[in-house]
C-alpha cells in the first residue's frame, strides 16, 4: 500500500471465509494473505455491530483505532446473513498511515455514504453468484477530498451534543486522560460527542480520540478509550476492564458533585470553562489558551489549569479576555478580573506573553469597539504601553502591524511616558547609541513626539554626540518635523566650544539649515516653544551667524529663506544682531515681508507681530 | 459446612481451576465482592456480618474476582461456584457459525425450568449466579420461548465466559453440582485466540450438527462435506491439552446433536424415523439413548456426515441425538425500527432438546442413573 491508498477489508456472514473459516469473517480485501492474517487478528473483535434496539433506528456505527504508524476506521452495520439470520453484521475497514487517517479525517468520512466510495467488489452479492474477493485500494486524497464536503453536515450534529454530558465527559477525560470511557444511552450519536469533546480538549489533555460510536457491550479487549452504548452492556462475569461507565442521563447531575475532592472540583470547573468558552465564541477562541504540550496526566491537567485558571470563575489568558471585552461578552467575574486593581500586574505579564500580532489584533479590536472597552481604561493604557514599548524597542522598520494600529488609536500619553520610563530607558545601554534616533522616530510616528518631557528626552538621547543629533534634526525637519524638538531637546542647555565647531560644520554642510530655523520659529510662533526653546534658536543663529553675525551670513541666512522669513527668525535676529549693517539688512528683510504680505492681501502686520506678545509689533 | 443446593460457609474450598481462564486460583484468597446495579465492585467483608443466615443472603450475591492472566483479563465467579462439595461440571457447546447452538442451550435451559419435566427427572435445578440467569432467562429464554423471536447470532466480541451457570440437585443421590455451559460464538471456536483456554478445561462437549451444512440432507445441493471446523479446532485444542502422548481418546464425554431435526423429516430416512421430532412431550428416557445413537450415527456416517463425527470417535462417551429447537424456519418481519426474526406460532416447538444435556449430566455424574453407567461407550468397553 502506498501512501495515498487505502487499503480494504469487508467483514460479512460466508460459509468459507478467506481465511477458510465459517462465519464472520473477512471476504473481499485489497491486502495480501499474510497482511490479511496479521491485520484479522487485530480486527475480529471489533467487527460486529451492535444490534438495533427496540425503540432505536439501525444505524452503522464506528470505530477508529491506531495500530503503530496505521490508522483503521470500521464502518459496521447489524444485518441478516447469507442464511437470513437477523444480528449479523457486516463491517468494511478502511487501514490508512495514521497521519492521514486522523481522528478528525476519520470522523469527516464517518459521515460519508459509504457506498459511494467504496469498490463495487466490497457488496454483498446475489446468493449463487460468484463472489469477488479482491478489492482495489482507495485512494486517499480523494476520499478526505469527499470528506471534507460533509464536514459541514458533521459540524451541524454538534449542537445536539448536551453541554451538560460534554463538560460531564470532558471532566472525566481531563482528569484520568488514560483511563478508558464508556458512555451509556448518550441522546446524541457517538460521533458528535467525539467531535465535540475533540474540538475542545485536544491540545489541553492527551487524548488519541479512538472511540467506538456505537458498541453492545465494552468488554472486547481491542476497543478504544471511548466506547458509545445504547443500553446499558448485557450482564457479565467481566467488568469494563477498568473502563468508567456513565450514564448520559446522570451526566445532568452536578458535575462532581460537592462530595468531590478539591482537585476534582478544579478540574470540573476547568471542562465546565472550556466549554462554556467555546459555546459563547465558538472552537478557534481555543487556540488561544492550547498550552505548547497536552498534559497527559491528572496532574499536569490540574497544572494546566492553576495556568488557565485566572481567578475563580475566570479561563482564558490577557489575550481571550481583551478580545471578550471589546466584543462586550464578558461574565461578571471576568470583567471584575479586568477591573481589579489587584490583578494588573497579571494582565502586564500576559501582554508581555502576546505575540506582536496578536497585541495588534486586540488593538484594532478595542479601537473598533470603545464603548465596550471604555471600563477597562487601566486596561487599555496597558495595552498601549506594552505596543508602544515594543514599537519604541524595535529594529528600524519593525513591528510595522503595532505601529500601524498605534498610528491611528493615538496613544494614551500616560502609556508613552511608561513606555519610556519603565521599558526603553533602562534599556538603553543595550543598544547601540544611535538606536535613540530610531525611537525617536517611532515616537514622530505615533503622534507622540510631544509626549515625551524635556528629562525623557535628554536621558534618550544622552548617548549621542550633539553634531549627530543635529544631524539628525536636520536630516528630519521635512520628512519629520516632530521629531525635531525631541532631538534638539537632546543637544541640553551647555555646549562646549568644541561642540559648537562640529555643530556648526553639520550646520554649514546643510541645506536644511533655513527649514531648520523656520521649524523653530513656527513653533515658537504657535506659542509652543518654551524658553529653553526659545534659547535653542539662539544658540543656533550663533552657530549659523557666528559669534558676530556678520551681515553677508545674515543675507545668505534671509535668502535661503525665502520671500517669507518667519517673523519670530527676523524678531530672533534683531535681539541677536549688534552691528548697524547687520540690523538693517534684517529690517530691510522685515519691511520686504510687511510690503509681500501688504501686496499678497496677507496680513503682514500679523506676521510681524512679537512671537511672546503678539499685540506687541517688531521694533 | 456445606449447605446442600446453597453455600459453604465454613468448609475450605482452597485452589481451584477457573472455569474461564483455567488459571488456578485460591479461593479463599481471592478478593469478595458485590456487584450494584450499574455493576460497580463493592468488597465484601463477612466480618461485619452477623448470622449465618444473612451471610448465606449476601454470599448467594457475591462474587470471587479472579485475576486473570494475560490472555484474559480479570472476571468474576460466583460465589457459590466451588461450594457444592463436588467438582464443577463445565460444558462447551461446539459448532460452526449458524448451526443452532444458541437456539438449542435457550431450548434446553428453558425446559430445565419446567418443574414437570424436572420432577421426572428427580432433578432440581436453579441459577448459579442469581443475577446472571435472570438476565439469561429474561434475555434469551424469554425472548426465544415466550416471543418466539429468533436469537441474533452470538457475536464475536462477547467476553468469554459461560453463558448459563445452573444448580443442578439430584434428589436421588442428595448431590448438588454446578453445571456451566460456555456458548462461544462459532467464528471464534474456530480461531487461534488464546483466550479459548476454557476449552482446555471442559468437561464435557455439546457437539452441535446443521444437517443443512451437510450434503444432501435438507436439500439436493445443499450443504458440503468438509465437516465442521470448529469441531476440528476444538478437537485439536482438546487433544493438545488433555490427551497423553499415543491415547487416542479424550477423556471427556461428547453428545453429538443434528439439530434442526424437523427438516429431516419426510424426506424418508428410515434409519432415524424413529429419533425424529414428534408426540408432545421430551424424551426422557435415557435407557434408549445407545440406539438413537447408533442410528444417528448410521446416518451421518452413510449420508456425507462422516467429517462431522470426530468428536464421537475420538472423545471417551460419546452420544449422538437428533433435536429440534424451534420446529420451524424464523420469518423475518420488520416491527417498528429493526427487522425481527419471528417463529410461526403454530409450527414453533422444542423437541428433544433435552435429552443430550441429560445424557451429559449422566455421563459426568451430575445425574445418578444406573442406565448412566454404560453410556456412550463402545460396547467392548462396558
Amino acid at each position: 500500500m502506498s501512501a495515498a491508498d487505502g487499503d480494504l477489508i469487508t467483514y460479512r456472514w460466508s460459509e468459507r471465509s478467506l481465511l477458510g473459516r465459517n462465519g464472520v469473517g473477512p471476504v473481499v480485501t485489497s491486502l495480501e494473505p499474510d497482511e490479511l492474517v496479521r491485520w484479522d487478528d487485530r480486527l475480529r473483535s471489533l467487527v460486529w455491530a451492535a444490534e438495533p434496539g427496540r425503540d432505536r433506528p439501525a444505524r452503522p456505527g464506528h470505530v477508529y483505532r491506531r495500530f503503530g504508524d496505521r490508522a483503521v476506521l470500521l464502518r459496521k452495520e447489524s444485518v441478516r446473513d447469507a442464511k437470513g439470520r437477523v444480528g449479523s453484521t457486516e463491517a468494511h475497514v478502511l487501514i490508512a498511515p495514521a497521519d492521514r487517517l486522523t481522528p478528525r479525517a476519520a470522523l469527516a468520512i464517518c459521515a460519508t455514504p459509504w457506498q459511494e466510495w467504496l469498490p463495487p467488489e466490497t457488496r454483498a452479492t446475489r446468493p449463487g453468484a460468484l463472489p469477488a474477493d479482491r478489492a482495489q485500494p482507495v485512494r486517499l486524497d480523494r476520499l478526505l477530498d469527499l470528506a471534507e464536503s460533509f464536514e459541514t453536515d458533521a459540524l451541524d450534529e454538534l449542537g445536539q451534543v448536551p453541554h451538560r454530558l460534554a463538560v460531564r465527559l470532558g471532566a472525566l477525560l481531563l482528569a484520568e486522560p488514560d483511563r478508558p470511557l464508556t458512555v451509556i444511552g448518550s441522546p446524541a450519536r457517538g460521533e458528535a460527542v467525539v467531535r465535540a469533546l475533540a474540538q475542545v480538549l485536544d491540545g489541553f489533555v492527551a487524548h488519541s480520540w479512538e472511540f467506538a460510536s456505537l458498541e453492545e457491550t465494552d468488554t472486547a479487549a481491542e476497543l478504544p478509550g471511548l466506547v458509545f452504548l445504547d443500553q446499558p452492556p448485557p450482564v457479565s462475569l467481566h467488568g469494563g476492564h477498568g473502563r468508567l461507565r456513565v450514564r448520559a442521563a446522570a451526566a445532568a447531575d452536578p458535575p462532581a458533585g460537592a462530595a468531590a475532592g478539591p482537585e476534582d472540583r478544579r478540574v470540573a470547573d476547568l471542562a465546565e470553562r472550556l466549554f462554556s468558552l467555546t459555546r459563547r465564541l465558538g472552537p478557534q477562541i481555543l487556540d488561544r489558551l492550547r498550552p505548547e504540550r497536552a498534559a497527559a496526566s491528572s496532574a499536569e491537567v490540574l497544572q494546566l489549569g492553576e495556568r488557565l485558571l485566572l481567578a475563580p470563575g475566570v479561563l482564558g489568558n490577557v489575550d481571550v479576555l481583551l478580545r471578550m471585552a471589546a466584543l462586550g461578552d464578558l461574565t461578571p467575574e471576568e470583567s471584575g478580573y479586568l477591573t481589579a486593581k489587584r490583578f494588573l500586574t497579571g494582565i502586564e505579564d500576559g501582554l508581555r506573553r502576546l505575540p506582536s500580532g496578536e497585541l495588534a489584533a486586540v488593538l484594532r479590536l478595542w479601537e473598533q469597539h470603545p464603548q465596550a472597552v471604555r471600563t477597562f481604561a487601566d486596561v487599555r493604557t496597558r495595552l498601549h504601553t506594552e505596543a508602544v514599548a515594543r514599537c519604541l524597542a524595535a529594529e528600524p522598520g519593525g513591528e510595522p502591524e503595532l505601529r500601524a494600529m498605534l498610528a491611528v488609536s493615538t496613544p494614551d500619553p500616560r502609556a508613552v511616558h511608561e513606555a519610556l520610563d519603565a521599558r526603553i530607558l533602562p534599556r538603553l545601554h543595550q543598544w547601540e547609541p544611535r538606536h535613540a534616533l530610531a525611537v525617536v522616530d517611532v515616537l514622530t510616528e505615533l503622534h507622540a513626539d510631544d509626549m515625551p518631557t524635556e528629562r525623557q528626552a535628554v536621558r534618550l538621547l544622552a548617548a549621542l554626540e550633539p553634531e549627530t543629533l543635529l544631524d539628525a534634526a536636520l536630516r528630519r525637519v521635512r520628512s519629520s518635523p516632530g521629531a525635531v524638538r525631541v532631538l534638539l531637546q537632546g543637544l541640553g542647555p551647555d555646549l562646549s566650544r568644541r561642540s559648537r565647531n562640529r555643530l556648526r560644520a553639520v550646520l554649514e554642510r546643510s541645506r536644511a539649515v533655513p527649514d531648520l530655523l523656520t521649524k523653530l520659529c513656527a513653533d515658537a510662533a504657535r506659542g509652543e516653544g518654551s524658553p529653553a526653546d526659545r534659547q535653542l534658536l539662539t544658540t543656533l543663529l550663533d552657530l549659523v551667524l557666528g559669534p558676530r553675525a556678520d551681515a553677508d551670513r545674515l543675507r545668505r541666512l534671509l535668502a535661503a529663506c525665502g520671500p517669507t522669513p518667519p517673523a519670530a527668525l527676523l524678531h530672533a535676529l534683531l535681539s541677536k544682531v549688534d552691528s548697524r549693517r547687520g540690523r538693517e539688512v534684517v529690517r530691510s528683510a522685515a519691511a520686504d515681508l510687511y510690503l509681500f504680505g501688504r501686496l499678497s492681501g496677507a496680513d503682514g502686520r500679523r506676521a510681524l507681530t512679537h512671537p511672546d506678545h503678539p499685540e506687541e509689533p517688531p521694533r | 459446612m456445606t449447605v446442600p443446593g446453597g453455600v459453604g460457609l465454613t468448609g475450605e474450598v482452597g485452589v481451584i481451576d477457573c472455569p474461564i481462564c483455567v488459571g488456578q486460583l485460591h479461593w479463599e484468597q481471592a478478593p469478595l465482592l458485590t456487584l450494584d446495579a450499574d455493576g460497580t465492585e463493592n468488597p465484601l467483608d463477612l466480618r461485619t456480618v452477623h448470622g449465618d443466615a444473612n451471610r448465606r443472603r449476601l454470599l448467594m450475591h457475591a462474587y470471587r474476582r479472579c485475576p486473570g492472566n494475560d490472555a484474559q483479563p480479570p472476571h468474576l465467579l460466583p460465589e457459590r461456584f466451588p461450594g457444592l462439595g463436588t467438582r464443577p461440571v463445565t460444558i462447551g457447546l461446539v459448532g460452526a457459525s449458524g448451526t443452532g447452538k444458541t437456539h438449542l442451550l435457550a431450548a434446553m435451559v428453558s425446559r430445565l425450568h419446567d418443574a414437570t419435566v424436572m420432577a421426572r427427572m428427580n432433578l432440581q435445578v436453579q441459577g448459579l449466579d442469581l443475577r446472571m440467569h435472570a438476565a439469561y432467562l429474561g434475555g434469551q429464554v424469554s425472548r426465544f420461548i415466550d416471543r418466539r423471536e429468533e436469537l441474533p447470532a452470538t457475536r464475536i466480541d462477547a467476553p468469554v465466559e459461560f453463558a448459563v451457570g445452573l444448580m443442578v440437585d439430584d434428589l436421588v443421590s442428595g448431590r448438588s453440582h454446578t453445571v456451566v455451559i460456555f456458548d462461544v460464538s462459532g467464528e471464534r471456536l474456530q480461531s487461534p485466540d488464546r483466550d479459548l483456554a476454557f476449552i482446555n478445561q471442559l468437561s464435557a462437549l455439546l457437539c452441535v450438527v446443521d444437517p443443512t451444512a451437510v450434503l444432501g440432507l435438507t436439500g439436493p445441493r445443499q450443504g458440503g462435506v468438509g465437516g465442521d471446523h470448529a469441531f476440528d479446532a476444538t478437537m485439536d485444542r482438546l487433544k493438545n491439552a488433555r490427551c497423553r502422548p499415543g491415547s487416542p481418546l479424550v477423556p471427556i464425554p461428547a453428545a453429538t446433536v443434528v439439530t434442526k431435526a424437523d427438516l429431516l423429516t419426510r424426506r424418508g430416512y428410515s434409519e432415524i424415523t424413529r429419533w425424529l421430532p414428534h408426540g408432545l412431550h421430551e424424551d426422557l428416557d435415557l435407557g434408549t439413548v445407545e440406539e438413537e445413537s447408533r442410528a444417528v450415527y448410521a446416518f451421518l456416517a452413510s449420508r456425507n456426515g462422516k467429517r462431522w463425527l470426530g468428536p464421537a470417535h475420538e472423545c471417551w462417551d460419546s452420544t449422538l441425538h437428533l433435536a429440534s429447537a424451534t420446529g420451524t424456519s424464523a420469518v423475518v418481519t420488520e416491527e417498528g425500527a429493526r427487522t425481527v426474526g419471528r417463529f410461526p406460532e403454530a409450527s414453533f416447538r422444542q423437541r428433544r432438546v433435552l435429552r443430550p444435556l441429560l445424557t451429559l449430566f449422566a455421563l459426568t455424574g451430575v445425574l445418578d442413573m444406573g442406565t448412566a453407567r454404560n453410556l456412550g461407550r463402545p460396547e467392548g468397553a462396558r
